[in-house]
């Protein structure tokens, strides 16, 4: 597989989870006992999805991204490496966890009828949906470093 | 609050904390870096690994512990993925 398409393949994924757990957000917020097959099917998929994303966004990072590092640092925009990749690197592991353990409550706990359930529910799915989105963005920002990096030579 | 989603939201909340403090750690200190990087080949890779390894391990020893109520394990699960995720971001930040 080349490396646009790894990289392709890892934010398509990413966002493709946290529009996964933005449905588990409103599903929950419906949750009345009729839904709670597609709950647990979403709660999955957000899952799945976010351990493809590392998989595929981990290779790529391991194999190809120290060139791509090197040019962002030479570049206008270093940034882009010293706080948005690094950061990016190391807060996806807690949302990898995260999205682990999600669906855990989802077939273990009744949070149709416990507002407190339903309540860490929200919380737990609604932190991932955000803190996927600022994933996106630093890597979207990364991509801006060796953009620039590019036309500045 | 059912017990093994107690136990694993509990571990989860303990291992992004020291996850964040690993990361501090390892940047600041080479012989640490250097170690996870000549254990799998990228340091990267053995930060991921020990993580998943706490978080599976924590969980399962907290079994055996009394679960935490819903309120007090939103608490945690939130306040591990905030406060992880300040650690880290504060870091490069400052670094």
């Amino acid at each position: 597989m080349s490396q646009s398409l790894l990289v392709l393949v890892h934010a398509t994924t990413g966002v493709l989870a946290a529009l996964a757990a933005l449905w588990l957000f409103v599903d929950i917020l419906n949750a009345d006992g009729h839904n709670q097959r597609r709950l647990r099917l979403t709660a999955l998929l957000a899952m799945a999805l976010m351990w493809a994303t590392y998989l595929f966004g981990g290779y790529w990072y391991v194999e190809y991204y120290n060139e791509e590092k090197a040019l962002i640092l030479a570049g206008p925009l270093p940034a882009a490496h010293r706080f948005f990749m690094e950061a990016k690197e190391h807060v996806f592991l807690i949302l990898l966890l995260l999205a682990t353990w999600l669906p855990i409550p989802v077939f273990r706990t009744n949070f149709t009828q416990e507002p407190a359930n339903r309540d860490l529910m929200l919380w737990s799915s609604g932190l991932l949906v955000l803190g996927i989105l600022a994933m996106e963005g630093a890597g979207a920002l990364v991509s801006m470093g060796v953009k620039l990096a590019l036309l500045s030579q | 609050m059912d017990r093994v989603t107690s136990a694993f939201g509990v571990s989860f909340a303990i291992t992004s904390l020291l996850g964040a403090l690993l990361v501090v750690i390892k940047e600041l200190n080479h012989g640490v870096f250097q170690w996870m990087a000549d254990l799998t080949g990228h340091h990267w890779i053995t930060h991921g690994v020990l993580q998943i390894i706490v978080f599976v391990l924590l969980g399962i020893a907290l079994l055996g512990k009394t679960p935490v109520n819903a309120r007090w394990l939103t608490v945690y699960v939130v306040g591990g993925t905030v406060a992880g995720s300040a650690v880290i971001g504060m870091f490069f930040l400052v670094k």
